[in-house]
């Protein structure tokens, strides 16, 4: 399969998809993480929340734009972890990242001019947010394989 | 209440693509081609040969397509990042040269733009500089202070800062967008060492 072959609706699409689980998942995450406890896990976890939410909205907002019918959102998804102590919280979150990062960088191989610029910059965020919840840095984000 | 559906997009679950190194290098010496472009050394990222502050300056300039008139747009892009990342690697280098507490510090960094390196050299386009970079001349009386190991820090984050910026671009200028994706994901790395070196001086990430 080669990034190639998608085209940037479909990339768009699945990056959406991609979104709908992460907001799902750190919507799962937050609430069970207390500010009181906890206070900078949640911050980051808040953060992260609204910042695929943003992306979610954006990425509905290209899709029409691109004349498609946006991919809905499921009606739960599976979270990484049990979720149930920080340490798995924080793994949760660094997988949310890295799967995010990947879809990010398949976006910027299917896409052109703002799209892909988008996808660039999502990348970058992703790459730089998964260190906050202990992902060590690699040489290649988004991209496993090289 | 019955398990949560698994999504193939949920986090953790499934990658998005299945994608290989050999295909993934494959398809940028597709790109490629078979042009042997051959480099002494570059610029750094900002194309200005005469800057003072950087090693090696006064080297010779980036190719550009007029020199290389069949070559492919992104063979010209390809030589520039790598050039923009040896010269990250050089930096670090001479950083430790002149700090030597900070070689552990600064492993990961070098570790990752050397693996950029390699990378952009396999692919094909361009070979790196057989030219060793001229290191700061000045030998060392006395311990690095650390004061002075928080400022060769700081400067070495504000490169990572600053490659990251232009390798963005690159990616968003790039003509493939295999080759695109392989700048976005070094264009990220650069910003992780970023952050990583902001934090170890205390900075936010």
């Amino acid at each position: 399969m080669t990034q190639m072959t998608v085209t940037p609706l479909e990339a768009l699409q699945k990056t959406l998809a991609a979104e709908h689980a992460a907001v799902y998942v750190y919507g799962v995450l937050g609430g069970r993480v207390s500010a009181s406890t906890a206070p900078a896990l949640a911050a980051d976890l808040r953060a992260a929340y609204a910042q695929h939410r943003a992306r979610r909205d954006q990425l509905t907002t290209k899709v029409l734009g691109e004349g498609g019918e946006p991919v809905p959102a499921e009606v739960s998804y599976e979270v990484p972890t049990a979720a149930r102590t920080t340490a798995q919280h924080r793994a949760a979150a660094r997988q949310v990242e890295a799967t995010c990062a990947q879809t990010y960088a398949a976006a910027v191989a299917s896409t052109d001019r703002a799209d892909r610029q988008w996808a660039v910059t999502a990348l970058e965020d992703a790459a730089v947010r998964g260190l906050r919840f202990g992902a060590a840095p690699t040489a290649f984000p988004g991209a496993p394989e090289l | 209440m019955p398990p949560p559906r698994v999504h193939p997009a949920a986090a953790g679950s499934v990658r998005p693509l299945q994608l290989s190194r050999r295909s993934s290098l494959a398809a940028l010496v597709g790109i490629f081609g078979t042009v042997g472009v051959g480099t002494t050394s570059c610029t750094a990222y900002d194309d200005r040969p005469d800057r003072p502050d950087r090693p090696g300056a006064g080297r010779t300039s980036t190719p550009t397509p007029s020199t290389f008139p069949e070559a492919d747009p992104d063979v010209a892009l390809a030589a520039s990042v790598l050039a923009g990342e040896q010269d990250m690697v050089d930096r670090i280098d001479a950083a430790v040269a002149a700090h030597p507490a900070l070689a552990r510090t600064l492993t990961s960094a070098r570790a990752v733009h050397v693996k950029h390196v390699e990378l952009l050299t396999e692919a094909g386009p361009v070979a790196p500089s057989a030219t060793p970079s001229p290191q700061p001349g000045r030998p060392r009386r006395r311990p690095s202070r650390a004061r002075d190991r928080a400022s060769a820090i700081t400067t070495l984050a504000r490169h990572e800062v600053r490659l990251s910026l232009v390798s963005r671009r690159r990616a968003s200028a790039a003509e493939s967008g295999a080759f695109a994706r392989v700048l976005a994901s070094m264009a990220a790395a650069a910003s992780q060492q970023a952050a990583v070196l902001q934090t170890v001086i205390g900075g936010p990430p």
